[in-house]
């Protein structure tokens, strides 16, 4: 019995060792290092995901600020345009 | 402003050496009336020629005050433009109270007259301040304020689409351009409008009532490139949302 186990733990002590040792476990390792930095690429590709809506409705709002501010100048400007014909209008001078 | 002042100085002399040679004296039309409705003429009696001054002049005061007002409220008309219109109807509210007073003093009809006439010749405050100084104010929005937000806006619509070609209809394409062709027409016809509008004088005016026509038109065409302009910027934006 002893010595069937001795045969089963050297067989799998060896075989840590040869993947501690050779390397092997940096392949197995790359993904979790690539997970590590991963932060920067996940969440760029998170980013991708959502930022854009978020560009896109900056994007619409200072659009529309813009013709707000156009609105109201447009409109006063008519007002303006409005007084001066009604004082053109007044009529009584020849 | 001086070209203003000057402009009545040298009016007013003439007036004065036309009514002294009495050339033109009955020949000119009345230009009020009395309250009972009778027109205003070089043969009306002094009474009523001061009658109808005591009204010319109060009619203007008030304007006057009401467009002092208004130009000191508004936030389109420049800083440069806004003190040369204040300047102006500064000096023609000066220029109603003082023939106001003088007409009242007045003894004789001729000098009334005088006087009276140089109310519309000397100030034109309807037809030319007030006029111009409205022309100049909405210029002046549209070039300095409803025009750069337009562009502005039309900027940001262009980069939006460059970056969203999926988004970009032939449609919206075509808006965009109006916006940017209705934008530029603006451009065009408010540059200068405002200088243009307020150096007109009332001898201008006395030689060509129409003087201040084209500056209306272009000030209302612009107006209304604006207004399109902006109802494109509207439809684009909404098809984006």
């Amino acid at each position: 019995m002893i010595g069937r186990t001795s045969r089963v733990v050297v067989p799998v002590v060896t075989l840590a060792l040869l993947v501690a040792l050779t390397g092997c476990g940096k392949l197995g390792a790359q993904p979790g290092t690539g997970s590590v930095g991963a932060p920067g690429v996940g969440g760029t590709t998170g980013t991708s995901s959502s930022a854009p809506a978020a560009d896109d409705s900056g994007a619409i709002t200072g659009i529309t600020q813009d013709l707000d501010s156009a609105d109201a100048a447009n409109t006063e400007a008519g007002s303006n345009a409005d007084a001066g014909d009604q004082a053109g209008a007044t009529g009584d001078e020849p | 402003m001086s070209r203003f002042l000057t402009s009545r100085v040298l009016t007013g002399v003439a007036t004065v050496g036309v009514l002294t040679l009495g050339s033109l004296a009955c020949a000119l039309p009345a230009t009020a009336a009395t309250s009972d409705g009778t027109p205003v003429t070089a043969h009306s009696s002094l009474s009523a020629i001061q009658q109808a001054g005591a009204a010319a002049t109060a009619k203007r005061i008030t304007s006057l005050n009401t467009g002092i007002g208004k130009v000191n409220a508004t936030k389109t008309l420049n800083a440069a433009d806004k003190s040369t219109v204040l300047a102006t109807l500064n000096a023609d509210l000066s220029g109603m109270k003082t023939l106001q007073s003088k007409i009242a003093a007045d003894t004789t009809a001729a000098t009334a007259w005088t006087d009276y006439r140089s109310i519309f010749t000397d100030y034109r405050v309807y037809a030319v301040a007030l006029r111009q100084s409205y022309i100049a104010a909405a210029a002046d929005g549209l070039t300095d304020t409803a025009i750069p937000k337009l562009q502005a806006a039309a900027t940001k619509i262009s980069t939006y689409f460059a970056a969203h070609p999926d988004k970009v209809t032939p449609d919206l394409q075509a808006k965009l351009a109006d916006m940017q062709a209705k934008t530029a027409d603006a451009v065009t016809k408010t540059t200068g409008l405002a200088a243009a509008a307020l150096a007109v004088t009332p001898a201008a005016y006395n030689a060509n009532h129409a003087i201040l026509t084209d500056d209306r038109a272009a000030a209302r065409d612009a107006l209304a490139d604006s207004k399109a302009a902006a109802q494109d910027g509207r439809a684009i934006a909404a098809a984006l949302k």
